[in-house]
C-alpha cells in the first residue's frame, strides 16, 4: 500500500529531501523574530545605553564623547548617594525580612494545617496586585492624619506617633513595610514548595535518631532548602534594584528626595530633567549592581553543585 | 493552637490593606474624614466607585478611569497573545528541534530576565519615536511583547523539556513535519503551560507602570498611570481617599479576579520563573 | 531479497566516534536483534535506520533503495518506542490512524485499517479510550498497532518491553514472537536484555563499543562466541572466565586448575589442544558455562578439582553454587538434589569438550 514503485522513486526522493530541508530550516526560522528582537531590543539597547552614558547627551541623545565625565558628575551628586544608601537599606531589610517571614510562615503551613489553601491564597494575593495599587493603599493606611496613627490614638494611646511617611529619615522604612507585604507571601510559596519536595523519610530517620523537631529543622530541613534560598534571593535582589512603581505611588520619592532609589534617579534625570547622559550612567550602574549581586551567588551555587556531584 | 494564632494574625496583616481599600471605597467622604480607618462603611455608598470610573480628574481631564481601563485592555491582550505564541514556539524549537547553538540562544535570551528595564528606556523611547509608535497603544504592545519573550520562552522551554522526545520522534516516523507536530501533538498538550504564561504575562503587563509612564502620556496612558495621576491630582485639593481607593480596587480587579480563579497557575508561573538559575 | 542493507555505517558526534563500520544485511521477514549494553550504539543505529539521526558515513538501503538523507516519513518504516510515545491527546483510534492521516489515506480506508489492526491485537474495545486510561500492556499493544497500521517494509522496535514489569514482559515477548510468526514482517529489535535477544531473534547482532562483535543465529552465538565480550554477554548466569596456565605433562596437553588446595592438570580434547598448541602461548583465559561444570558424584574422580563451596543459591529449577578456581569466583549450575552444602568442599568436573579459550590480552577467542 505504502510501497513506492521504483519509477516514482526519483521524484519522491527529491520531494522528500525538500521536506527534510524544510524541517531543518523552519525551526531556525521560527526563532528569527525572537532572535532579532533580542539582538536589537536587548543587546543593541544595552550597548546603546552604555554608549550614551559616555556621551554629553542632555535633552536629546548625541554622540559627543565625554569619557567618564557623566559618572564623575554623578558621583558628586547628593541625590545619587541618597539613592544608593536607600537602596542598600531597603534592599537588605526587604530581602532579610521577606526571607524570614516567608520561611517562618512556610514552616508553619507545612505542619499539616487546616484551611491551608485559604491561608496560602491570602498570603499570596498581594503579588497579583499592581505595585501602584499597593502604594496607593499603604499611602492611605500610613498617612498620619487619618491612618493607623489615628486608629491607635483613638484606642486611648493619645501620644502614639507613627508618621514615618512624612519623616525624611524614616520614609524609606514605609517602603520596606509595603514591599514586604507585597512579596513575602511569594517567598512563603517558594519555601513551601521546597519543603514539600523534601523526602519525608529523612525526617522520620532523624526522629528515630532522636532529634527534636526544632533541631531537625535547623540541622536538616533548612540547610536542604539552600536552592530555594538561592532562587528567592536572586528574585528579591532583582526586584529590589528595579523598585520604582511602589516608591512613586507611596512617597513620590519624598519627602524631598529622601526616598529616591537609583531607578527613581534614573527616571528623573533621564526623562524629567533632560540629563540623558546622567540617566544612562545611573542605568548602567544599576545593571552592574544586579550583576555584582547575582554573580557571586550564581558562582557559589555552581561551585556547590560541582562539589555535590564530585562527592 | 499557637500555630493557628500566628497564622491568623499573619492573614490579618495581609488582608488589612484589602479590607481598608474596600471599606474606604464604600464610605462617604464625611465618614472617611471623621470615622476610624477600620470602621465599616455606614451608610454604604457606591458613589466613589462611580466617580472613580467616570468622573474623577487626572490633572485637568475629568473623565474617570474608564477610558484608561479600556486602554490597558487594548494593549494587554495583544501583548499577552504575541509573547505567549512566540514563547511556545521558541520553547518547542529549543527542546524538540535543537540545533548547534540553540542552547546558547536560550542562554542569551535569559539575560533579558535579569537586566533592569532602565537599560532599555532611553533607546526605546527614541526608537518608538522614529518608527511612529511613541505615545501609542501599538508602542506598548511592542514593548511588552518584546520584554515578555524571555519569560514566556523560559516557561515553555522548561515545560517542553519534560515532554518525552519520543512523542516527536513517533510523529516524525508517522509522517508529520515541524508544523503539524506542533499543531497536532505539542500544542494540545500545552494547555497548563499556556495558562501559566498567559496569566503571568497578563499580570505583569496589566500591572506595569514604568513603561506606561515613560512611553505614553495624556489619553494613551494605561490604567496604572491614570490611577497614579488621579491620586496625585486629588491630593492637591481635598483628599478624596474613598475615590482613590475605589480607583485602586478597579485597577486591581482584573488581576485579582484572575488570581482568585486561576491562582494555581499563577503560583506555578512564579515557581517556574524562579528556577531559572 | 534483502529488506535492509547497512554498509560501512559510521557515526561521529563531534570528534567522538560512536559507530564504526557497521555491516548488516537483513532478509525479508527476518527478526533481527541488536543487543548490547547501554552505550554500545544500538539505539543510535536504530535511529539512523529510522532517519531520526543523520548518517556520518556509509550507506543504508531499505528494499534496495538508498535512503540516506530521506526523512523518517519517506523510509517506509514504522517504529515502536520504549515509552510507547502514544499521543496523550488522541484516542487509541486517533493514535493508530494518525500515520495514515499524515499519508493522506482516505477516511473510510483508514477506519477499515484501524479495525483490522485492532482485531489482530484484540484491542477493539479500547479504541475510544485515551492512552492515560490504558494499562501498560494495553499501551504496548496500541503502540504496536500504530506501527502495524502502516504496513511498512520494516518495523523498528526500541526496547519496547523494558518499561513493563517482569511477568507482563514475558507475556508480551511471547505475543511478539507469535505476531512475527503470523505476519512474517521484517523487524529490527533493539534490547539490552540477552534473554529477549535469544528468545525472539532469528539472528542477533551483539554490539559493543560501537561495533558489531558478532552477527549470527542465537544458538550459534551461544555456542561459538567470537570473543570474550560476546561469550560473557550472552547467557545467564554469565560464562565463567578463569585465567589459567596451559601445559603438557606426560604427553597430555591440558589446563592447570586449582581450587585452593592441590593444582590439577585437566587434559583437553585433541581438537582444542591442537588449536592451542598452534597458538603457542602458555597462558589463556578458560571460558566455561555454569552448566558445563558439575559437582562430581563419584567419590574418587581424578578429572575433578576440589573447590570450596562459598554460597549456594536455590532458584527452583536450578541451584547455583559459587565457588573459587584459580582465585576467581565461578558459578556452577546444579540440579537441586545434587547441590553441595555451603561451607563444604566439592569436587567439580569441568566439561572441557565445551570449553572455550580466549587470549588474555586481546580477548579474542583462540580455541
Amino acid at each position: 500500500m505504502a510501497a513506492n514503485s521504483p519509477a516514482a522513486s526519483a521524484g519522491t526522493y527529491r520531494s522528500s529531501r525538500w521536506r527534510e530541508h524544510l524541517d531543518t530550516v523552519l525551526p531556525k526560522l521560527t526563532l528569527v523574530p525572537t532572535g532579532a528582537a533580542a539582538l536589537i531590543f536587548l543587546y543593541g539597547f544595552i550597548a546603546w545605553t552604555i554608549w550614551l552614558s559616555f556621551t554629553k547627551s542632555t535633552l536629546l541623545p548625541n554622540n559627543r564623547f565625554a569619557g567618564l565625565a557623566q559618572y564623575r558628575f554623578l558621583f558628586k551628586l547628593d541625590t545619587w548617594w541618597v539613592s544608593v544608601t536607600n537602596l542598600v537599606i531597603f534592599g537588605v531589610l526587604y530581602i532579610v525580612i521577606c526571607l524570614a517571614i516567608g520561611l517562618f510562615l512556610a514552616i508553619l503551613i507545612d505542619q499539616k494545617i487546616r484551611a491551608e489553601n485559604l491561608l496560602r491564597t491570602i498570603y499570596l494575593y498581594p503579588l497579583a496586585l499592581s505595585l501602584v495599587v499597593t502604594g496607593v493603599a499603604w499611602k492611605w493606611i500610613l498617612n498620619p492624619d487619618l491612618g493607623l496613627q489615628s486608629v491607635v490614638r483613638s484606642l486611648g494611646f493619645t501620644h502614639f506617633t507613627f508618621d514615618w511617611l512624612v519623616q525624611p529619615h524614616m520614609a524609606i522604612y514605609t517602603i520596606v513595610i509595603a514591599a514586604v507585604w507585597q512579596a513575602s507571601g511569594f517567598v512563603m510559596a517558594l519555601f513551601l514548595a521546597g519543603l514539600r519536595g523534601i523526602d519525608g523519610a529523612i525526617i522520620k530517620a532523624a526522629q528515630i535518631d532522636g532529634a527534636s523537631l526544632p533541631r531537625i529543622y535547623l540541622r536538616i530541613i533548612i540547610p536542604s532548602l539552600r536552592p530555594v534560598f538561592f532562587s528567592a534571593v536572586i528574585l528579591l535582589v532583582s526586584m529590589a534594584i528595579k523598585s520604582f512603581d511602589l516608591i512613586i505611588a507611596l512617597t513620590g520619592g519624598g519627602p524631598g528626595y529622601a526616598t529616591w532609589l537609583p531607578a527613581i534617579f534614573m527616571y528623573n534625570y533621564g526623562f524629567n530633567r533632560g540629563q540623558i547622559g546622567l540617566g544612562t550612567a545611573a542605568a548602567v550602574l544599576m545593571m552592574l549592581a544586579v550583576a555584582l549581586a547575582l554573580l557571586p551567588l550564581i558562582l557559589s551555587e555552581l561551585k556547590e553543585k560541582r562539589r555535590a556531584s564530585t562527592r | 493552637m499557637l500555630i493557628y494564632a500566628i497564622l491568623i494574625f499573619a492573614a490579618a496583616y495581609y488582608l488589612l490593606p484589602l479590607y481598608v481599600m474596600l471599606t474606604t471605597s464604600l464610605k462617604t467622604l464625611h465618614q472617611v474624614n471623621n470615622a476610624s480607618l477600620l470602621s465599616l462603611p455606614d451608610p454604604i455608598t457606591f458613589k466613589p466607585w462611580a466617580e472613580a470610573w467616570s468622573s474623577a480628574c487626572m490633572g485637568v481631564n475629568c473623565s474617570g478611569l474608564q477610558h484608561y481601563f479600556w486602554n490597558s485592555v487594548s494593549f494587554v491582550l495583544p501583548a499577552v497573545f504575541i509573547s505567549t505564541v512566540f514563547g511556545a514556539l521558541n520553547g518547542y524549537v529549543l527542546t524538540k528541534w535543537q540545533f548547534r547553538g540553540s542552547n546558547l540562544f536560550f542562554g542569551l535570551l535569559l539575560v533579558g530576565t535579569f537586566v533592569p528595564y532602565q537599560m532599555f528606556l532611553l533607546p526605546m523611547a527614541w526608537t518608538l519615536g522614529k518608527i511612529g509608535l511613541s505615545n501609542s497603544i501599538g508602542g506598548l504592545v511592542l514593548v511588552h511583547s518584546v520584554y515578555g519573550l524571555a519569560f514566556t520562552t523560559l516557561f515553555c522551554r522548561n515545560f517542553y523539556v519534560s515532554m518525552p522526545d519520543e512523542l516527536v520522534k513517533a510523529a516524525r516516523v508517522d509522517g508529520a513535519g515541524f508544523i503539524r507536530i506542533f499543531w497536532r501533538i505539542v500544542l494540545p498538550l500545552s494547555l497548563p503551560i499556556l495558562m501559566v504564561s498567559i496569566i503571568w504575562q497578563f499580570t505583569q503587563i496589566w500591572n506595569d507602570f514604568l513603561f506606561g509612564i515613560v512611553f505614553t502620556s495624556g489619553t494613551h496612558q494605561p490604567i496604572t498611570v491614570a490611577l497614579y495621576n488621579m491620586v496625585d491630582t486629588s491630593s492637591t485639593g481635598i483628599k478624596r481617599y474613598n475615590v482613590d481607593m475605589a480607583g485602586a480596587v478597579i485597577t486591581a480587579l482584573p488581576t485579582f479576579i484572575i488570581y482568585i480563579l486561576a491562582g494555581r497557575y499563577f503560583v506555578r508561573g512564579l515557581t517556574a520563573g524562579s528556577v531559572k538559575g | 531479497m534483502s529488506v535492509l542493507t547497512i554498509r560501512k555505517i559510521n557515526k561521529t558526534y563531534g570528534n567522538e566516534a560512536v559507530l564504526h563500520d557497521i555491516n548488516i544485511d537483513m532478509q525479508d521477514g527476518e527478526f533481527l536483534i541488536l543487543v548490547g549494553p547501554s552505550g554500545c550504539g544500538k539505539t543510535t543505529l536504530l535511529n539512523m535506520i529510522a532517519g531520526l539521526e543523520s548518517v556520518t558515513g556509509g550507506e543504508i538501503a531499505i528494499d534496495g533503495r538508498r535512503i540516506n538523507g530521506l526523512g523518517p516519513r519517506d523510509r517506509n518504516i514504522a517504529m515502536v518506542f520504549q515509552s510507547y510515545a502514544l499521543y496523550p491527546n488522541m484516542t487509541v483510534r486517533g493514535n493508530i490512524s494518525f500515520g495514515l492521516e499524515m499519508r493522506k489515506v482516505p477516511r473510510p480506508r483508514r477506519s477499515e485499517i484501524v479495525n483490522r489492526v485492532a482485531k489482530t491485537l484484540q484491542i477493539e474495545h479500547l479504541l475510544d479510550r485515551k492512552p492515560a486510561a490504558l494499562s501498560g500492556g494495553q499501551r504496548q499493544r496500541v503502540a504496536i498497532g500504530r506501527a502495524l497500521a502502516r504496513e511498512p517494509s520494516l518495523f523498528l522496535f526500541d526496547e519496547p518491553l523494558s518499561a513493563l514489569d517482569a511477568k507482563l514482559r514475558d507475556e508480551m515477548r511471547t505475543e511478539l514472537k507469535i505476531l512475527h510468526q503470523r505476519l512474517k514482517t521484517s523487524m529490527v529489535y533493539v534490547t539490552h536484555d540477552q534473554i529477549e535477544a535469544m528468545t525472539l531473534g532469528d539472528r542477533i547482532a551483539v554490539m559493543y563499543g560501537g561495533r558489531v562483535q558478532q552477527l549470527g543465529a542465537p544458538q550459534d552465538i551461544y555456542d561459538n562466541p567470537t570473543n570474550r565480550f560476546v561469550a560473557g554477554f550472552i547467557g545467564s548466569p554469565a560464562m565463567n572466565f578463569i585465567p589459567c596456565e596451559l601445559a603438557e605433562e606426560n604427553g597430555a596437553f591440558g589446563v592447570r586448575l586449582s581450587g585452593g588446595e592441590e593444582t590439577r592438570l585437566l587434559p583437553l580434547p585433541d581438537a582444542i589442544a591442537d588449536k592451542l598448541k598452534s597458538w603457542g602461548r602458555g597462558k589463556a583465559v578458560l571460558g566455561v558455562r555454569p552448566e558445563h561444570v558439575t559437582p562430581s558424584t563419584a567419590e574418587q574422580q581424578t578429572e575433578a578439582v576440589s573447590c570450596p563451596v562459598n554460597v549456594v543459591e536455590p532458584t527452583g529449577p536450578n541451584t547455583y553454587v559459587f565457588s573459587k578456581v584459580n582465585d576467581v569466583e565461578i558459578i556452577v549450575r546444579c540440579t537441586p538434589g545434587h547441590a553441595p552444602e555451603a561451607g563444604s568442599r566439592a569436587k567439580l568436573e569441568f566439561d572441557l569438550s565445551k570449553a572455550l579459550f580466549f587470549d588474555p590480552e586481546t580477548d579474542d577467542r583462540v580455541a
